[in-house]
């Protein structure tokens, strides 16, 4: 098969699976095409993809390759399809975000993190599939592990968790954390007399901002 | 932005019910407060923040709230900070004790804020559905399958017991000494199994007699599952459980 002949074939497979396809896939697919073949000729349509302005992207996504519309023409695809974008609540979100970047892990380990009880949200994001149970932990109890998906990879259009945002500030944070204990202690302050005076104007603010507040609907809350 | 009644609502039944913004827990409303006063999370002990996190455990409390555990612990942790710090003799006070209590909860609130940043980070990414789209390409036949769950040992005890409590309703008890060889069983489950593509865990119960009819039947039935005979799972997560004769591989290939 010669490249532009495989360019085609890959750009039909491509469409027609609609999720990420490995290059494994694509070649057994293609009658065992040579994988370097089939990498090189993706990248090559992606570039042209890209270098043309398309409204198609090829990107890699959860170990394979998928076409996508182009982010810059959301609005309208939205309004054709008249299309609900996905319900991520904040609650939602942050228990994804530490098991992306912890797993596997328990949910007593979450909810140490999170400091509040987290099964209604587990239960939301296993019944949305970006979790999954990935066993039991070897320790007391045989507590239940949990893991992310393929599906939370596509969501967030990563294309494996390497990809994950890079969180170098963490170490940032943990040389000041460093600082902190080995310096003076800040804070521990001897103010009673100021306390009063800033207790009542901030409650009336927390209890007024309460329909305004920046929480997105939460959809585990409320349906539970 | 409404600054009086709207977080109030007046249910059907004439009770009064607020609406307060979610704090999705003691970290979450601290940072929130540390960030309204403009200082950060090394300042969680200033006096300021635990007078507000109180006044805001009180609300709660007024409003008739309950107010999670997990709140007081945080205020009492706050509370013996403080007081080594009100202590007029420092010298005298555990300095190391409080010391270690403030630096286990600065780090406590670091850790989540940082986790909280990356689900920021993530939630600006190029959402699929939101941002990007793809073709929604065929469905692959063995979807249904996948949706699956396959039924757990605690799952099947569970619904086990559910048998034999309704089983205890309904049959006076007697005294039937029975001897129920589980091998016998195992016959009769197929058979059920053979009549039907799936059958409901419970059904196979159903013309047990009594109780050592019924666990002779449900240890025949660990036996088949243990031997890959017979699958069970359930369609939805505690969903009713059923059982189907596991791929018939054996059978395919030698076909009687």
């Amino acid at each position: 098969m010669d490249e532009e002949r495989l360019r085609s074939v890959l750009e039909s497979l491509l469409f027609a699976a609609g999720e990420p396809v490995s290059i494994a896939r694509l070649s057994a697919a293609l009658d065992d095409a040579p994988r370097a073949a089939i990498q090189k000729a993706l990248t090559a349509m992606a570039t042209a993809y890209a270098t043309e302005n398309r409204g198609i992207v090829i990107e890699e996504v959860a170990g394979g390759y998928q076409m996508r519309t182009q982010k810059d023409n959301a609005a309208y695809v939205r309004k054709l399809l008249a299309a609900r974008p996905p319900r991520l609540s904040r609650p939602l979100m942050e228990t994804a975000a530490i098991i992306a970047y912890r797993q596997p892990i328990t949910r007593p380990e979450i909810e140490q993190l999170r400091g509040v009880d987290s099964g209604g949200v587990l239960e939301t994001l296993l019944e949305k599939r970006l979790v999954r149970i990935a066993g039991r932990k070897d320790a007391p109890g045989r507590p239940i592990i949990y893991e992310t998906t393929a599906e939370f990879l596509e969501l967030f259009g990563l294309k494996d968790l390497d990809a994950l945002p890079d969180l170098s500030e963490f170490r940032e944070i943990e040389r000041t954390i460093e600082e902190a204990n080995t310096g003076p202690v800040r804070g521990v302050e001897t103010h009673p007399e100021d306390a009063d005076a800033a207790v009542d104007p901030a409650l009336a603010d927390e209890v007024g901002e309460s329909d305004a507040a920046d929480v997105p609907p939460d959809d585990d809350k409320s349906s539970r | 932005m409404s600054d009086e009644g709207a977080p109030r609502q007046i249910a059907a039944d004439g009770t009064v019910r607020f609406r307060l913004p979610i704090y999705e827990g003691p970290l979450d409303l601290l940072l929130h407060l540390l960030k309204r006063a403009e200082l950060d999370p090394h300042d969680v002990t200033a006096s300021v923040i635990t007078e507000q996190y109180l006044a805001w455990l009180e609300l709660l409390g007024e409003l008739n709230l309950d107010v999670a555990g997990e709140y007081l612990v945080m205020a009492a942790t706050l509370l013996l900070i403080k007081s080594f710090a009100m202590l007029p003799h420092p010298e005298l006070a555990d300095t190391e004790e409080a010391e270690e209590l403030k630096r286990d909860l600065v780090e406590r609130l670091l850790e989540y804020q940082r986790y909280r940043e990356a689900a920021e980070k993530l939630h600006e990414r190029a959402l699929l559905g939101r941002d990007v789209f793809t073709t929604p390409g065929e469905a692959a036949p063995e979807d249904a399958n996948a949706r699956q769950f396959t039924a757990t040992i605690f799952d099947l005890v569970e619904a086990m017991g559910a048998v034999l409590k309704r089983m205890a309703e309904k049959v006076p008890r007697g005294i039937v000494l029975r001897d129920i060889p589980v091998a016998e069983c195992i016959p009769r489950i197929m058979r059920a199994l053979e009549g039907a593509t799936r059958i409901e865990f419970a059904t196979l119960f159903d013309d047990a007699g009594d109780r050592s009819v019924v666990i002779a039947t449900f240890m025949a039935l660990l036996e088949l599952i243990r031997r890959r005979e017979v699958r069970a799972y359930q369609e939805v997560r505690f969903g009713p459980i059923f059982l189907e004769r596991a791929a018939p591989s054996t059978a395919a290939e030698n076909p009687a």
